[in-house]
């Protein structure tokens, strides 16, 4: 399941800012806007297709506004993900947002807390 | 592909921290990946992303069941570190900029007997999204019929004729040139060869209305040619160019 998500920046023992993460204590991440359904496209062809979602909220004078073409074909080994994110609003914030995309994989998918990244470093 | 364990440090002991968001956050190059091992699962999937450009990223905050990637961080305040400014980048209105980024999901099982399926596909696909912009151009310039939208020419690119397509952008320089006979066509841009010297190639680029890009390549440099050192008399050049464009007008243009 994708998703546009995002962490609220901490103030008090950490800073949130250039230089470090730092999400609020809880850790929390939080839906970055809505999909818009009524707005939301979708595009059958016989060898490929797609869908765009448009992700909305409208909240005390700010817009969060983003998009997500999500395509497939027969002939790519992959989902292709286009994302597009608006200026992200903080205006209403108390410090600023991280905004990650995610994905949540269904049916009891389990990590073990374990994931593999190709950096060799850190 | 190197593993990373949650809350966990292969080389010293991982002390428990508030922020456990960094705590756990990764560089990722060019992709991040999750192996399925719920064990009443019969198959084990991988699932692996790969992005454009690095990036920050985490996997199983979420339930152990979540890739998730930094992509846009904005910020009003400062951190206490370095320039005391925060992370705020504006566009030339003095908006937040805009932010793309495409990402790809590969999904295969490693379980499977099956070759295609049970191998990743990171490898080929990365080849096949970085693979540099490839060049096709035309040893003998021969012309073919001109291209209608009702027969598309089939291209051999073993004989390597290219094809006149007329041009898909609106600009005028663009235009001028396409309607031009030597004109040759790659999608908006405009290839064109001198008279002057049959080996040098322009491929002239609309950037504005009143405003073009022009990019001399000089083939035998490139490939197969001797080593010839061509000199571009840049006055002959932007009469050539314009003659070509404005074919109606005075050739005796100085």
């Amino acid at each position: 399941m994708f998703n546009i998500r995002y962490y609220k920046g901490a103030t008090g023992h950490f800073f949130d800012g250039i230089y470090e993460l730092a999400t609020e204590e809880i850790s929390k991440s939080y839906n970055y806007g809505v999909i818009n359904l009524k707005r939301m496209q979708r595009r059958q062809n016989s060898m490929s297709g797609e869908f765009i979602l448009i992700f909305e909220q409208e909240k005390k004078n700010e817009t969060v506004r983003a998009s997500a073409r999500i395509s497939i074909n027969q002939f790519d080994d992959f989902v292709k993900y286009d994302v597009e994110l608006n200026a992200v609003p903080i205006n209403n914030e108390r410090v600023g947002k991280d905004v990650i995309v995610d994905w949540y994989m269904l049916d009891g998918f389990n990590t073990s807390r374990k994931l593999y990244v190709d950096a060799n470093g850190l | 592909m190197v593993d990373k364990q949650l809350f966990k440090r292969k080389e010293f002991k991982y002390i428990e921290t508030k922020n456990i968001v960094a705590a756990n956050y990764y560089p990722v190059t060019t992709a991040i990946a999750v192996r399925d091992t719920n064990s009443t699962h019969k198959n084990q999937r991988q699932v692996t992303i790969l992005n454009d450009r690095s990036q920050g990223g985490t996997a199983g905050l979420r339930s152990n069941a979540s890739i998730e990637l930094m992509m846009q961080r904005r910020h009003k305040t400062w951190d206490t570190y370095g320039l005391i400014e925060p992370l705020n980048d504006l566009d030339q209105w003095g908006r937040g900029v805009q932010t793309p980024a495409s990402y790809y999901m590969l999904v295969h099982d490693t379980k499977t007997n099956n070759a295609k399926a049970g191998q990743a596909q990171q490898r080929s696909v990365q080849r096949k999204l970085e693979q540099p912009l490839l060049f096709f151009y035309s040893h003998s310039f021969e012309k073919i019929p001109t291209f209608n939208a009702t027969s598309v020419p089939v291209v051999n690119f073993a004989q390597a004729k290219s094809p006149e397509i007329p041009a898909q952008s609106s600009n005028n320089n663009s235009q001028l040139a396409a309607n031009s006979t030597n004109a040759t066509f790659a999608a908006s841009e405009a290839n064109w060869e001198f008279k002057s010297s049959p080996t040098l190639k322009a491929t002239v680029f609309g950037v504005l209305p009143n405003e073009i890009l022009v990019r001399v390549i000089n083939l035998e440099d490139r490939f197969d040619g001797s080593s010839r050192i061509q000199h571009i008399d840049l006055n002959t050049f932007a009469k050539e160019f314009y003659l070509e464009a404005n074919q109606h007008l005075d050739q005796n243009i100085t």
